[in-house]
């Protein structure tokens, strides 16, 4: 019984998780459109009865729900078609100094911008390659993302140049520390993202082989 | 009064306490399928009288919690059980393979699983050891708990990682590698290690190094928190 028990929890647990975060993403997506979707749906009365065991209002909200990630991901995929076109290149950019002159709307705007940009750019370096750092002191070590290169003029990267390293909480790595380290105090790891934050999430317990690059 | 008012508090405090944490962890596991059930239970027309001083869709609303928590509890022995037939466990190998090709999916789904699995499979040490470690600096001692030993470092000493958590709140904290010289194992349990933490050192539990540990090492560490 306990080992059955045990054995269905293993099973149904990374189910269970993965429907929490996909709910959670789509229901963060969709939220700021579904009043709009759902009386618009409403107006045309498209969707009326029920469907097995859904009520006819749950089917509404899953309806829009859909329609809202479908749109979502077209209006994207539309703007970046239209965005390489010269007209609308300058019209946007037109509406991107619109948005610069408005006060307090401004510096939302070019922060989010100038973050966005940057974490985006291809050939940025920002969490893509696993790092063992001395945090907090040299007895320590703590793995870590790094982020950011200070280059030399001459486009090397010196022994004692700056690197910035994000050292992730656990089992939480949404929140960190951000710490500056010289070159040569930092392991460059053989190390997936992905694996190093398999990690840190579950405190420990899986830890991939520490090999160095 | 006072006294008498502090004594009912120390009574009732840590009751409270424990009824909130349950309730909070049975509405968190059956909110997801009280839109479900509830409906099924009103089409039957089950509980529509109420219970004692409880009206109907209180009664309705508590018996589709147990309901609910019964079935979770059912359909997780059910599929443990079920995994030892051949047939089950080919369906569930393809259910798994399914999942693994679908994108971002994936890597949420391979995770999880991974994780889960080292939890509730080899739970051999994981989180049952309580050290000290030098931790912010070098004259500084938190608690933390050994998660993992022996871990080739790249020059190939062993490391030890150590999970410290945060102060009242241990659901956050830092894991590190540390040597084996810097870590003192403690004889303290998980709980009292727990309780420490989340008293934020209010409630004492007695520092003693384990005894297998190198001399010199538990001879520092025993005069550091009586003084």
């Amino acid at each position: 019984m306990r080992k059955s028990f045990v054995t269905g929890l293993v099973i149904l647990l990374p189910l269970a998780l993965t429907i929490a975060l996909v709910i959670f993403t789509v229901n963060f997506l969709t939220k700021p459109f579904v009043d709009f979707f759902q009386s618009l749906l409403n107006h045309f009365g498209v969707i009326r009865h029920g469907f097995l065991f859904l009520s006819d209002q749950q089917v509404l909200h899953y309806v829009s729900q859909l329609l809202i990630l479908i749109f979502l991901a077209s209006f994207t995929l539309l703007l970046g078609f239209l965005g390489r076109m010269v007209m609308i290149h300058s019209l946007l950019s037109y509406g991107g100094r619109l948005l610069h002159k408005i006060p307090l709307v401004n510096k939302i705007y070019r922060t989010s911008k100038d973050v966005v940009r940057t974490l985006m750019e291809p050939e940025s370096h920002a969490f893509k390659q696993v790092v063992l750092v001395p945090f907090p002191q040299p007895g320590a070590l703590s793995l870590g993302f790094l982020t950011q290169v200070e280059e030399d003029p001459h486009g090397g990267v010196a022994d004692s140049s700056l690197m910035t390293v994000f050292v992730p909480a656990t089992p939480n790595p949404t929140m960190g520390y951000l710490v500056v380290y010289k070159k040569d105090q930092i392991t460059f790891l053989d190390m997936k993202v992905e694996e190093a934050l398999k990690t840190i999430i579950s405190c420990g317990l899986i830890f991939a082989k520490l090999k160095k690059r | 009064m006072k006294k008498c008012f502090f004594t009912g508090l120390a009574l009732l405090l840590p009751l409270a306490l424990t009824i909130m944490i349950t309730v909070f962890m049975v509405n968190f596991l059956t909110t997801p399928f009280i839109g479900i059930v509830k409906p099924a239970l009103e089409h039957f027309e089950i509980f529509k009288k109420g219970f004692l001083f409880l009206s109907g869709p209180q009664v309705l609303q508590y018996g589709s919690r147990a309901l609910i928590l019964l079935l979770l509890f059912l359909v997780t022995v059910l599929v443990g059980a079920l995994t030892r037939w051949m047939v089950v466990h080919y369906f569930l190998r393809l259910g798994d393979y399914i999942l693994h090709r679908i994108p971002f999916i994936n890597s949420i789904y391979k995770t999880s699983q991974d994780v889960i699995k080292t939890i509730f499979v080899n739970n051999r040490k994981a989180f049952k050891q309580v050290a000290l470690v030098p931790f912010p600096d070098k004259d500084t001692l938190s608690i933390g708990l050994v998660t993992r030993e022996n871990i080739p470092n790249i020059d190939g000493k062993a490391m030890i990682a150590v999970f410290v958590p945060t102060t009242p709140n241990p659901t956050s904290g830092f894991l590190m590698l540390f040597e084996k010289k810097d870590v003192t194992y403690l004889k303290m349990t998980i709980e009292e290690a727990f309780k420490f933490v989340i008293s934020c050192g209010v409630i004492p539990s007695p520092f003693t190094p384990k005894t297998s540990m190198p001399v010199e090492a538990s001879e520092n560490i025993a005069e550091e928190p009586r003084g």
